[in-house]
């Protein structure tokens, strides 16, 4: 059912569309390179150098009548377990109806906007400021939803902002979900200044037998032995602050996740950027991104991890960016990434970013 | 009906500078404008006249000549910020995408055929047949 309302969207939104000509097509993606050094041969891995092909991004708007638009996000990106190497999927679709002043109502799917990062950078690698993203949207960030939401924002003096929305849960697909297990989130923020952006989201789910759709990016840590049901909250807090100098983000979340087996699991995760611009286009910059799961955690693997880097920004036009970046893995918690206790990885990452 | 809206000083920015920039707009009911509301609308945070009918933003290519000079009126920025702020707010899906144009003939093109457009001209003196109105609202900066 879900899917013939996805192509409906899309097929009724193209035909609309094209027929006024009021259609604008942009492109997003990147290339990277990839250089990991394991200093302890003991551990088991290999160092490798690799350049990739990442993530490439047809993204469509359009205005259906004055008052309803489209926008539409369709990425390629490789895939070592496609019979053709590479995997296409519908990012967003979805239709904007904005029924008062600074109030929308939107239907489809769509980003969901539960912190910063997700509802600002997404995708679009050239508006990342490091090369990745943080580490928790590894584990729980809940990065599509498929849905209903009401959306205000620039209110008042302070531009506030509101999103609430109610969605298939984590663990649908696009396609279908079980039972009525549907996701709830809620978002505010304010933009006191030009630049300035404070964020405060709730997630609130269930997974009956803890299997994760495409809506989340948890795949490489996501807990596939645990197979009971999961109840999550989770909490985040964003503060964003991108001058003509000084560049700042901070995502701190906490997140509780509920089983029957052994109870409420609480887990944080911060991530904080610092960079400064020199001469309008250069954008020396330091990371720390650290998570940290409970003893009782069953949704993802237990993992306690800390990943700090040093990068340089190299901002050749508004489309066009070249980040560099070393960081530096473990050492001080053990389990991830299969750096044993007291174990150290070293990355080397190159990332070139485009708009068109 | 097409109407042009001619800043004057007190805004923060220089007499000589103020003078060069040029407002147009088509069916634009808020007038006059203070240059708080024009920053709104040019960073796509004020996206309905107070008639609630959406207003379309028109903005200078980079080989626009100005178009740095308006990038800094609006935004304090470079033109390379602005533009990358523009461009994320449509990605984010919080703006429809605005409409580019190289020079001040084809601004004024476009806003005479789209009702609720509005653009800022730069060191304009042609002669078109158009309303001038003076802005002197700048209270809210």
């Amino acid at each position: 059912m879900k899917v013939y309302l996805i192509v409906s969207i899309s097929i009724i939104s193209f035909s609309s569309l094209l027929a006024q000509r009021q259609i604008q097509v942009n492109g997003f993606g990147h290339l990277g390179y990839e250089n990991n050094f394991y200093p302890n041969d003991s551990i088991g891995q290999d160092d490798f150098g690799s350049f990739t092909l990442g993530e490439h991004d047809l993204f469509v708007t359009g205005k259906l009548s004055d008052k309803v638009s489209f926008l539409g996000e369709f990425v390629f990106k490789g895939s070592a377990s496609s019979p053709s190497g590479f995997l296409a999927s519908i990012e967003r679709a979805r239709i904007r109806y904005n029924y008062y002043k600074k109030h929308y109502l939107l239907v489809g799917k769509m980003h969901t906007s539960i912190n910063y990062w997700n509802d600002v950078f997404h995708h679009g690698r050239i508006f990342f400021p490091t090369i990745d993203r943080p580490l928790n949207f590894s584990f729980f960030v809940p990065i599509h939803s498929l849905g209903i939401r009401l959306q205000g924002q620039d209110i008042g003096k302070y531009k506030f902002g509101y999103d609430f929305q109610v969605a298939n849960g984590m663990e649908s697909t696009d396609i279908s979900s079980s039972g009525f297990n549907f996701s709830y989130n809620a978002s505010v923020h304010i933009k006191p200044k030009f630049g300035t952006r404070i964020m405060a989201g709730f997630n609130n789910d269930f997974l009956p037998t803890n299997t994760h759709g495409p809506h989340a990016h948890s795949g490489s840590f996501h807990n596939h032995m645990y197979k009971g049901a999961v109840s999550l909250n989770q909490f985040h807090f964003s503060v964003a602050r991108f001058q003509n100098k000084f560049e700042l983000l901070n995502e701190f979340a906490i997140i509780g996740s509920r089983t029957d087996s052994l109870g409420l699991s609480i887990n944080y995760t911060n991530y904080i950027y610092a960079g400064y611009r020199i001469k309008e286009k250069y954008i020396p910059y330091v990371m720390l991104d650290a998570l940290i799961t409970s003893d009782n955690e069953l949704h993802t693997r237990r993992t306690n991890a800390l990943k700090y880097s040093l990068g340089f920004r190299w901002e050749f036009s508004d489309k066009l960016n070249l980040k560099v970046q070393f960081e530096r893995y473990g050492g001080l918690f053990d389990g991830f990434d299969n750096i044993p206790k007291l174990q150290e990885k070293y990355e080397l990452k190159m990332q070139l970013s485009y708009a068109i | 009906m097409l109407i042009v809206i001619l800043f004057v000083s007190k805004s923060g920015i220089s007499q000589s500078s103020s003078e060069k920039f040029t407002v147009i707009g088509n069916s634009i009911t808020m007038n006059p404008i203070s240059l708080s509301e024009l920053k709104d609308i040019f960073l796509g945070e004020k996206q309905v006249d107070p008639n609630n009918n959406t207003i379309v933003v028109v903005l200078p290519t980079t080989d626009f000549q100005g178009a740095d000079e308006v990038a800094r009126l609006i935004s304090g920025s470079s033109l390379n910020s602005f533009r990358r702020y523009w461009l994320s707010i449509v990605f984010q899906g919080r703006a429809n995408p605005p409409f580019y144009f190289n020079s001040n003939q084809r601004m004024i093109d476009f806003v005479r055929e789209n009702p609720g457009s509005i653009a800022i001209l730069y060191d304009y003196t042609g002669s078109e047949n158009i309303t001038t109105i003076e802005i002197n609202s700048f209270e809210k900066d």
